[in-house]
């Protein structure tokens, strides 16, 4: 692990590796492309990035501190005769900010205590003991800031700043009712504490973004047909849900749910079932709707308004105002997904979203690439005459030619960015609980929920909630991920949802739902703004976005397919890599005797024969 | 209706600081050649080769690093799914060594729980540059509950074995777990291998 | 150049692939011929077994191979101790689930997991259970898995329960499986009978093995679990209208118990010192154990069926001994014995009449709810209720459709004729393919509900004219009738149970497309025929009216018949008690 000197030519330098840089980095390199990929940050993946708990702690910690923003060193000795230096961002600060952390449970290991003490049967003084201890619990709640590891309430600096003073006050207003009432009612539910997260904080990947792969949508299709599946492992997810009437409902959406749903009457079955077959098509009954909302068609429909709440927002996924014609695409896209690989649209990749960038990297590295993490480019040297970047310089002050630099957008100055303004945000909350928002037979559901606007004027919230065995958290726990487009700062926006479906020290009579454990909120920059070619940038100079709020991975893929055309415009993107069975060696160009070799190694494999009698 | 040519597949992922001959290994076992000086295979992600083990038709899937280890940028998704890691360093090369407890902390971190990991010194055929003493390597291993083997890519000492050895192991422990829980064997119609996304495509 | 792999061409990979499997074909031919050979020489051994396993593996469905395979481990039980031969039969049981992953609807291979399940010496059921369940989640048509399975619960006595939850399970992530409700359709008779009169029969142990054969049981569901069931199959066509196998559930559910069998009806005229006997169901007379007691005599007679045709049929008659009955000053008391259901049937004769009968009406039987169980009517409300909301719905299916007109048929098949003839009128059009068995299935019920009707008026006169009738059924029922109408329909044939109609005196059957007669047969007092305007064509198709002796009257006007050279004198020769005669 020796630092060894980068070479210093390349045909491609990409900086930062979010999912569309991974993507262009395959598919140049694929083509035969020269790649350097760097990353200024330890992990792969950028704001894509799937983190184990003490990982995502460590990610807390950083963003929390003051950055201090590098002296920009001065690289003009490197220039060459017609060049001109651009300075890159030194520091990242701007795409996550309002980060807030919150913890439930109990510091020490209450099961080590609780161990030594009594054996684990359900006695009154045991339950008296739990009770003791939540209160322990909530009383420790919030004071995890006093720990200087990680400051979780304090925010980064930003103008959301009130938001979270009154966030952190929050759990301690009313601080024992809740738990204690809690722990009575199930004192067999043992709570994982702050300390058994941390001890089993490798067991957590979580995602920094939360999205789904949509089972016919472009990031699966690419994944097939580059190959690069072969890198990673997918689960389905097995469940829509949504939040209705203060209630988590399955939504039906498959013909196997329909038939088994509970809350449908029959009428509704077949209404839906028609519905869902019908809308495939386009009619003219849809096509007098254009321009008017998706929600008036539904009405026109006469589904009621338990399938027009399903329809509106679990399957196509829209607002109320939505126009029809982009409803019904929604609608489509979702049932085209639909029993591809199971019984909902989505596949979610095993240990997590992170995991995707990865796999296209390993794919340009395969192909030669070269992978650098904790190096960055400080600026670009620019030909004067033909506004095309000739080289990079990295932090080493190494210069590094190349044709084509991709560039993820948070290292460019926000004055050479053609970027909507203000900056769009999502708003993010990742939640640890304790159990499922609907408990069910099987334990192991991966389920995607949809919360409609809360009240008027609230985001619609997209939830994620992963189970153990998507490698994602820890046996006993779920994981949670919230998603919505800001409106205000992400505590703003997503506490009045968990405190709806979840039991908090804020909630109230919540206590048959899951207990949040541990808890992060915080806001990421919004790419669905940036564009391909910033104005203020180089003809060669190409933007990454970082991750959209959308659920599904189009828009990253789209730009990655649009630079890479840019950059080969008569090259295929991403053919499929060669199956590794398939592959000629020759070595040196020296014959060797491959022939040989390989009718002795089928004779030790043996006799089978597909045919006959 | 075709059946799989092998009874068992095992995906064994290669690590070690570059140079220590990892990929020399991996083209000595599969193909019998020492190329020496020459780097990874461009567009390779893993060699293949058959081998038969008391009988049953073991498919030994080979991954290589594709060269990320090179500025310690391997990508935490190449030892997901690793049923064996062969953790290599250069008994030529102190520096290739002292790095092992970092390669354990990534596989701590990464690597499946079941994971069977050895520790492979490999070059001994310039035993008369070597800087890591045998009885070393052995401690640091046992310590680490590690198998230890040595090796030479180049005069393909103990190669076959350190594979070998490996799809016993393997085995051993697949058998293992298949008493312990039934349901993961095989079933008719379906195949033993990870199912890849186009595997599983309806259409 | 850099970063181009070479990669091998199509036609290199096929020559691999066409050179590799011409050496596993000469392997195969090499081992297969080793195992013929041993096979002949009566060697058993482990070299043989390893053979079989070899090419087994690879082809599954030699079946020649899996008998040799038998027959080494037959003998290989008569040398191993028990524990040695379990363990023979375990590594079986392995290689045979690596047979079903190349083919899992191998016959050879399903078959021999049975027999060595069925010989393996501590036999493990759950892991075949959860092979086949396994295997079902895969493919839930496969019915090779299904027959396995089945002998598999019956081996290991699972409880019926559990098959229940089993068979809710696979409904349940796909309802689209014939097997799947049909299982269902054998095990709920088990597990939640009909009461006979005790009504806890819903708590009782489920039975286990062996679970009495669906054979012998009476088939029905007890009430309270039906109501569960109409639920799920609803749920199941409200989704899917179009799919069959609920729909086909469904007409189980409704069903009705098979009808009681029984004696119907007894007939006995004087003037042919003739009795005709109906029974529930067609039967074998001559082999039931029919007995006839005439004024406490039992008579020595012979039963025929009405027509040669028939070794079953469900009217018979026979002949009196001449004298017997025939003054019309006495009185008669006639019994039929059924020895074999220990039922009988009484009838007299009294002075002064020439005839006489003694029945159970249609009507008190309520024989034509159709197929439907006589469950309660609100039941039947209900469900047709259920139906009809789907029919608004989606207006044009034909499976909703059917089960409206039999739900209506089971409730009140008059009340509701003219929604049936509106709703088979929109079958035929829905459905046009079969429009035919729908016109046969509306006759039947047209039929049904004249029969119905002639009772309420309580005469013995037929009339069916013009009502699309393509097909003659229920004539069992028309024994007694004495007057048919059938004209201006689209019969073409009077079938041989035509026959039944014992004390028919006039057939009208004018305007149809009857080519046949073959059914008016040795019918004792039929005096007239009409048939104007139908496609009798030879002579021959007249044939059957010379057993009618006292056929006076015919009228064959419009047929091809009449067409025929010499055709009074003809039919004179044949016919020769026929004395009014229009062509």
């Amino acid at each position: 692990m020796a630092a060894e000197d980068l070479p210093s030519e390349f045909d491609i330098v990409i900086l930062g590796t979010g999912l569309a840089e991974s993507v262009v980095a395959a598919a140049c390199s694929r083509v035969g492309q020269r790649v350097l990929h760097l990353d200024r940050r330890s992990h792969y993946a950028a704001n894509w990035a799937s983190f184990t708990f003490n990982g995502l702690l460590t990610w807390i910690q950083e963003h929390h501190e003051e950055s201090q923003p590098e002296e920009l060193q001065d690289w003009s000795s490197l220039l060459e005769e017609g060049e001109e230096l651009i300075y890159l961002n030194p520091s990242d600060s701007a795409s996550i900010r309002n980060l807030q952390v919150f913890c439930f449970t109990s510091e020490k290991d209450e099961e080590e205590e609780a161990q030594s003490a009594v054996p684990p049967s359900t006695t009154e003084e045991e339950k008296g003991e739990a009770a003791d201890d939540t209160v322990d619990e909530t009383e420790s709640a919030d004071p995890k800031e006093e720990e200087s590891e990680e400051k979780p309430e304090e925010t980064a600096a930003g103008q959301e700043g009130q938001g979270a003073q009154t966030a952190g006050e929050g759990p301690e207003v009313d601080q024992s009712h809740p738990s204690v009432a809690q722990s009575q009612s199930e004192p067999t539910r043992k709570k994982i504490s702050y300390a058994q997260l941390v001890k089993e904080g490798r067991r957590f990947n979580i995602d920094l973004v939360s999205k789904l792969m949509y089972s016919r949508g472009s990031l699966v299709d690419l994944l097939i047909k580059s190959n690069v599946s072969r890198y990673a492992e997918f689960k389905n997810v097995t469940r829509i849900l949504t939040y209705r009437h203060g209630n988590v409902e399955q939504v039906p959406c498959s013909r196997a749910d329909v038939f088994a749903s509970r809350q449908l009457s029959v009428v509704e079955k077949r209404k839906l079932m028609r519905f869902l077959t019908s809308c495939v098509e386009e009619t003219e009954e849809q096509q007098a709707f254009t321009g008017r909302p998706y929600l008036d068609f539904l009405r026109d429909q006469q589904l009621g308004d338990n399938l027009q709440h399903f329809l509106l927002h679990s399957i196509a996924m829209v607002t109320e105002d939505t126009p029809t014609e982009v409803g019904l695409a929604s609608t489509r896209h979702f049932l085209r997904c639909l029993g591809r690989y199971g019984n909902t649209p989505f596949l979610f990749p095993v240990y997590g979203l992170g995991e995707i960038p990865q796999c296209f990297c390993r794919m340009c590295a395969v192909f030669g690439g070269i992978y650098c993490l904790r190096h960055s480019v400080h600026c670009l040297l620019v030909d004067k005459d033909s506004n095309r970047c000739k080289a990079v310089i990295d932090s080493r002050g190494q210069r590094i030619s190349c044709n084509h630099f991709v560039v993820e957008d948070g290292y460019v100055e926000a004055n050479r960015k053609n970027v909507a303004t203000p900056t769009r945000f999502i708003s993010r909350a990742v939640l640890i609980t304790d159990a499922s928002v609907l408990p069910s037979g099987s334990d192991q559901h991966v389920s995607m929920v949809t919360v409609p606007p809360i009240a008027a004027g609230s985001p619609a919230v997209k939830m994620v909630e992963l189970c153990p065995s998507s490698m994602t958290c820890m046996s006993g726990t779920y994981l949670v991920h919230l998603t919505c487009q800001s409106v205000g700062s992400s505590y703003q926006d997503l506490s009045p949802v968990v405190t709806k479906l979840f039991h908090t020290p804020e909630s109230h009579d919540q206590e048959h739902r899951p207990s949040v454990l541990w808890c992060l909120y915080f806001n990421m920059a919004d790419g669905d703004g940036t564009q391909v070619q910033g104005h203020n940038l180089p003809s060669n100079v190409y933007l990454c976005s970082g991750p959209d709020a959308d659920l599904g991975h189009d828009h990253a893929i789209r730009q990655a397919e649009l630079i890479f055309q840019k950059i080969l415009p008569e090259e295929d993107f991403c053919p499929p890599a060669p199956n590794p069975e398939d592959i000629i060696y020759d070595g040196d160009g020296t014959s060797f005797p491959e022939e040989e070799e390989k009718q002795e190694e089928e004779l030790v494999e043996e006799q089978e024969v597909q045919t006959e009698e | 209706m075709s059946m799989e040519d092998y009874d068992y597949l095992f995906k064994i992922v290669l690590i070690g600081n570059a140079g220590v001959g990892k990929t020399c290994l991996v083209r000595r076992f599969t193909q019998g050649l020492f190329p020496p000086g020459q780097g990874a295979t461009i567009g390779v992600d893993f060699m293949i080769k058959t081998v038969d083990i008391k009988g049953e038709k073991v498919k030994l899937q080979i991954w290589d690093t594709a060269g990320q280890e090179r500025f310690r940028s391997i990508t935490q998704s190449y030892y997901r799914s690793a049923n064996a890691l062969i953790l290599t360093y250069d008994i030529t090369c102190e520096d290739s060594f002292r790095c092992l407890p970092e390669w354990l902390r990534e596989i701590e971190q990464y690597a499946n729980n079941q994971v069977v990991t050895i520790l492979v010194g490999n070059k001994i055929d310039l035993a008369e540059k070597r800087e890591v003493l045998r009885q070393r390597a052995e401690d640091f291993a046992e310590a680490q509950s590690m198998l230890y083997l040595e090796t030479s890519a180049k005069e393909s000492d103990n190669v076959e074995k350190l594979f070998l050895d490996l799809a016993c192991e393997l085995i051993r422990e697949a058998k293992q777990n298949k008493l312990d829980n039934n349901d993961t064997a095989p079933m008719p119609g379906e195949g033993k291998t990870i199912s890849y996304l186009s595997c599983c495509s309806l259409n | 150049m850099h970063g181009r792999v070479k990669v091998k061409s199509t036609a290199q990979q096929e020559e691999e692939k066409r050179k590799e499997r011409e050496k596993k074909l000469k392997i195969y031919v090499t081992a297969r011929d080793a195992c013929f050979s041993k096979r002949k020489e009566g060697i058993w051994d482990d070299e043989a077994l390893q053979l079989t396993q070899q090419l087994l593996s690879s082809n599954p469905d030699f079946a020649t191979l899996w008998n040799y395979r038998r027959e080494i481990l037959m003998h290989l039980e008569t040398v191993k101790d028990k524990d040695e031969v379990q363990k023979i039969y375990e590594a079986e049981l392995l290689f045979l689930e690596a047979c079903l992953k190349v083919n899992p609807k191998s016959y050879g291979s399903w078959h021999h997991r049975g027999w060595v399940s069925a010989r393996l010496p501590r036999p493990d059921w759950t892991r075949e259970l959860s092979l086949c369940d396994r295997c079902l989640s895969i493919d839930d048509r496969n019915f090779h898995c299904w027959d396995y399975r089945r002998v598999v619960v019956k081996m290991s006595g699972v409880p019926v329960d559990q098959e229940l939850e089993f068979t809710d399970r696979l409904i349940g992530s796909n309802f689209s499986n014939y097997s799947s409700w049909h299982y269902r359709s054998t095990l709920l008779p088990l597990l939640h009978p009909e009461s006979p009169e005790p009504p806890s029969p819903c708590h009782e142990p489920p039975q286990t093995s062996p679970p009495p054969s669906p054979q012998i049981h009476s088939h029905r569901v007890c009430e309270e679990q039906l109501l569960k069931e109409y639920e799920l199959v609803q749920n199941a066509f409200f989704t899917d209208p179009n799919d069959q196998s609920a729909w086909f559930y469904y007409r189980w559910l409704l069903g009705r118990a098979e009808r009681e069998e029984m004696i119907s009806c007894v007939y006995v005229s004087r003037d042919e010192e003739r009795v005709a006997v109906a029974f529930s169901r067609p039967v074998n007379a001559q082999l039931v154990g029919l007995m006839l007691v005439l004024d406490g005599q039992p008579q020595r007679v012979e039963w025929r069926s009405v027509h040669p045709r028939f070794k079953h049929s469900p009217v018979w008659i026979c002949d009196l001994p001449p004298g017997t009955i025939s003054d019309i000053t006495n009185e008669h008391n006639l019994t039929v014995h059924w020895t074999e259901k220990h039922t009988h049937r009484d009838c007299a004769l009294y002075t002064g009449r020439t005839e006489s009968w003694c029945r159970d009406s249609a009507t008190d039987q309520e024989l034509f709810r159709s197929e439907l169980s006589v469950e309660k009517t609100s039941v039947l409300q209900s469900e047709l209720q259920s139906c009809n909301q789907l029919q608004e719905l989606e207006p044009l299916n034909k499976w909703c459709l059917l089960t409206i007109i039999l739900l209506m048929r089971a409730l009140d098949p008059l009340g509701y004729e003219k929604e049936t003839l509106a709703h088979f009128q929109t079958l035929k059009e829905v459905d046009s393919m079969r429009a035919a068995y729908y016109s046969d299935l509306c006759s039947k019920f047209m039929i049904e509900n004249t029969i119905l009707k002639m009772e309420y008026a309580e005469v013995r006169v037929f009339s069916m004219s013009d009502k699309n009738l393509t097909t003659l059924c229920h004539l069992d029922q028309l024994l007694l009738v004495t007057h048919i109408n059938l004209s201006c329909n689209q019969l073409q044939r009077l079938p041989p149970q035509f026959a039944m109609l014992q004390c028919l005196e006039v057939l009208e059957a004018d305007n149809n497309a009857i080519e046949s007669l073959e059914g008016v047969y040795h019918l004792p007092k039929l005096e007239e025929v009409l048939l104007k305007n139908n496609n009798i064509s030879t002579l021959a198709d007249l044939q059957p009216l010379a057993t009618c002796p006292k056929l006076k009257r015919l009228d064959l006007r419009g047929n091809p018949v009449t067409q025929t050279a010499n055709i009074e004198s003809e039919l004179a020769e044949l016919l020769p008690s026929v004395t009014d005669l229009l062509l």
